[in-house]
């Protein structure tokens, strides 16, 4: 039993330690990553490259194309990179909803772009660049499942992406329906093929793609105007960065490059 | 006056009536009123029966911290509200008065105009009063937009009860007219926790612990307080996940060893098929196979049986081999022994060796529980609502790690009992090996040499049993280990007794 005692302490001690580090190192990160001598003050992860976060399962905005990042927001990435006179590096995809939160204790990417509508409670914790997409809600349901709005949802089982603004308008406006949160868009139309859910609730123009990619037997019932517009995600430390990322997104827009994906992509 | 007689047409011919609103308390006379104007409505303007300003919705964002999804009172959060400009409308500005027992103070306004689903771009100005919203349009808002309102940062009364929005709106001609009531918003009294959240809130040290970039990530007071009560019921249902599915792990678990231990070639092939594909897989696996393969199939089961299915014969994997291993660590002596008593060999299995491998395999077993218990937390990718789900939902929401520290808690609460336990059983176990006399040597506390004394008194009068079951079954078999094994042996062979001795 003594011997016991003793490896409790031990592990207690271990414990104490394991988060004395953890705090060394995160308030670390803060501090340390000052050091980009080539673009004037833009306090970079790797200088010379714009690092960047995404969960690349969003497509036509962002996914792996091979086990590359792809889609919209890459192309637009690259251009606005361009502009900077910066190097686009793309991490590894990460969980949508632990974006924000990433980017917020900075040291891993400089930015977040995922189709961050931007909102007053992400705009708490972290900096959104100026708008670079308008896009709004949809409501999916199976074709054959007879279902034509909200009412025909109640009482019923409704998927959405965990911390996205499609969750927030389904919580606030399916009233009776459960609400389940998901990883991703794709676990979300897994579900609802596989009848685990009735609905699903994501930003519309994924819908409208992943349907006609994917999903052929599932339809849009309800386009919901919401006016949610995209943002990147920048941490508050970095204003210049900011500045920097608006500055270059005015030049993709104003030189016709924005214009051109947007076609790209089918958007209008 | 017409457009009040608008108003209640519009109300009659939707349907809705808000809850708590003025129209329910209608007199007769009002609904004969309202007939009446509905009539002339219906005969006057059937084809421009339009608003300047047709109320679509008024919603409020859930501010409960946690995974609740109701507005509480007193606390702010955001409010939008959603509207049409009618055909040949177009609108200059708009009055929302908020009820009693609201609090405008920090409240700000945010306006997002649409035609069909493009944006388009409106320019405002907005004041909040004490009681009232003002927003005037520096261009006339046209006819055929979806307008919205969001009013951020809005306290609802905190005593609760449904809040019901009116107002006013002025059209391109400067003719004021009243707004439809908005849909009752049920509005809930705060909560004990949300109070505490609240002070926290305010109180200085709590801000000072949370500017602390780790602390305020990982152990925010406010999150912490929030979280245990909405985390509890995660817990509850993780809880009754395993509970359920571990003892159903157990049968299939030890009717695969049997399979796995029988002299049955195919048997034997099939339980090791199971085994090895199991253990070989990742339990993440398995969950997406079951809950997006079985409902493929048109297998519609219900989301936490599914999951415990999946637990349990996961489970069952691990216990197999566990059991399997308890069962031939059993010396050949007591299949032996059980087998001159002339007991058969399910009555060898069931009396005799079985009993003896539950005392050994027990620590393993705890093991294995705690193991499945910790794994429930996989099913939270597939949407079953239980610990981790709830501590990822909050997280969602806050961006913050606080939640999954107070889940961790949840799990410690029961693994850490459970891993003393098996502990202790391990070593009693160890003791009951032959190594009683250990006790001897140790520096413990009266409490802890009584029992210890206690107990080598107990190994001492099993040995004593033992032997006088040795010399009279002449059995073979470790001295230590079969002590009590020896004595289900008695037990079995005065219970199967007649058949087997005669």
């Amino acid at each position: 039993m003594k011997r016991q005692k003793n490896s409790m302490m031990m592990v207690l001690l271990a414990l104490v330690m394991a988060v004395a580090l953890g705090a060394l190192a995160l308030t670390g990160c803060g501090g340390s990553s000052s050091g980009g001598s080539k673009a004037n003050d833009l306090k970079l992860v790797n200088s010379g490259k714009l690092t960047v976060l995404s969960d690349c399962d969003y497509p036509p905005f962002t996914t792996l194309d091979n086990g590359h990042a792809a889609g919209f927001e890459y192309d637009l990435c690259e251009a606005i990179a361009g502009k900077m006179g910066l190097q686009v590096n793309y991490l590894e995809p990460q969980k949508f909803d632990t974006i924000v939160t990433t980017i917020k204790s900075g040291g891993k990417a400089d930015i977040g772009v995922s189709c961050f509508t931007i909102n007053e409670e992400r705009a708490k914790e972290i900096d959104f660049s100026d708008a670079y997409f308008d896009s709004n809600q949809g409501l999916v349901v199976m074709s054959d499942s007879g279902i034509e709005g909200t009412d025909g949802l109640a009482d019923k089982k409704v998927a959405a992406q965990s911390g996205t603004t499609g969750e927030e308008w389904a919580n606030e406006n399916i009233s009776g329906a459960q609400i389940v949160p998901l990883d991703t868009a794709t676990d979300c139309f897994e579900a609802l093929q596989s009848g685990q859910v009735d609905g699903i609730c994501l930003d519309l123009p994924v819908a409208q793609n992943d349907i006609k990619m994917s999903y052929p037997d599932a339809k849009v019932i309800l386009e919901i105007p919401t006016g949610e517009q995209y943002g990147m995600v920048i941490s508050k430390d970095n204003t210049a960065l900011k500045d920097a990322v608006n500055k270059a997104l005015g030049e993709v827009k104003a030189d016709g490059t924005y214009q051109k994906l947007m076609d790209k992509y089918g958007f209008q | 006056m017409i457009a009040s007689s608008y108003r209640e047409a519009h109300v009659g011919t939707t349907g809705r009536i808000p809850a708590g609103g003025r129209v329910r308390k209608t007199s007769t006379s009002h609904r004969l009123a309202r007939f009446f104007s509905l009539l002339l409505v219906a005969m006057l303007c059937i084809p421009t029966a339009a608003f300047g300003l047709t109320t679509n919705s008024t919603t409020a964002r859930s501010n409960e911290t946690g995974s609740g999804n109701a507005v509480l009172g007193g606390i702010p959060t955001r409010i939008t509200w959603e509207g049409s400009v009618g055909a040949d409308e177009q609108i200059t500005a708009m009055h929302i008065d908020f009820p009693s027992g609201c609090d405008l103070d920090e409240a700000y306004l945010k306006v997002t105009a649409l035609e069909g689903l493009n944006r388009l771009e409106v320019t405002s100005e907005s004041s909040f009063s004490d009681k009232a919203l003002d927003v005037t349009f520096t261009t006339p808002v046209p006819s055929g937009t979806t307008l919205r309102l969001e009013m951020q940062a809005v306290s609802l009364p905190a005593h609760g009860g449904d809040v019901v929005l009116t107002g006013t709106y002025t059209d391109q001609q400067g003719q004021t007219s009243a707004l439809q009531d908005s849909p009752a918003i049920s509005v809930v009294q705060v909560t004990t926790t949300e109070r505490i959240v609240g002070a926290l809130d305010n109180a200085e040290w709590c801000k000072a612990w949370n500017s602390n970039k780790f602390l305020g990530t990982f152990l925010k007071p406010q999150l912490i307080v929030s979280s245990i009560p909405s985390l509890f019921f995660g817990w509850l249902r993780a809880l009754m996940l395993v509970f359920i599915g571990f003892p159903l792990a157990i049968p299939i678990g030890l009717g695969f060893s049997f399979m796995k231990i029988s002299h049955s070639r195919i048997l034997h092939f099939i339980a090791a098929v199971y085994v090895n594909v199991i253990r070989g897989t990742p339990l993440f696996l398995q969950i997406y196979i079951a809950f997006f393969g079985l409902p493929l199939m048109g297998i519609q089961i219900n989301n936490y049986v599914l999951g415990v299915c999946v637990l349990a014969i996961n489970s069952s994997a691990y216990l197999c081999e566990i059991f399997r291993a308890g069962i031939q660590s059993i010396p050949k002596g007591q299949f032996e022994a059980a087998w001159s008593l002339g007991m058969s060999k399910s009555q060898t299995m069931f009396n005799v060796i079985i009993p003896q491998t539950v005392r050994r395999v027990i620590p393993t077993m705890t093991s294995e529980f705690i193991l499945l218990y910790k794994d429930s937390s996989l099913l939270s990718a597939v949407g079953v609502m239980e610990l981790m789900m709830f501590a990822k939902s909050i997280t969602a929401n806050t961006g913050n790690i606080t939640p999954y520290i107070v889940a961790a808690g949840y799990y410690l609460i029961v693994t850490l009992p459970l891993i003393r336990l098996v502990n202790k059983v391990e070593q009693r176990v160890a003791r009951g090996d032959g190594s009683a006399s250990s006790n001897a040597g140790d520096t413990r506390k009266r409490r802890k040499t009584k029992r210890a004394a206690k107990q080598s008194a107990m190994a001492m009068q099993a040995e004593t049993a033992q032997v006088g079951l040795v010399t009279s079954g002449s059995l073979s078999g470790s001295a230590g280990a079969a002590g009590h094994a020896v004595g289900f042996v008695a037990q079995g062979s005065t219970k199967g007794g007649p058949r087997a001795l005669s």
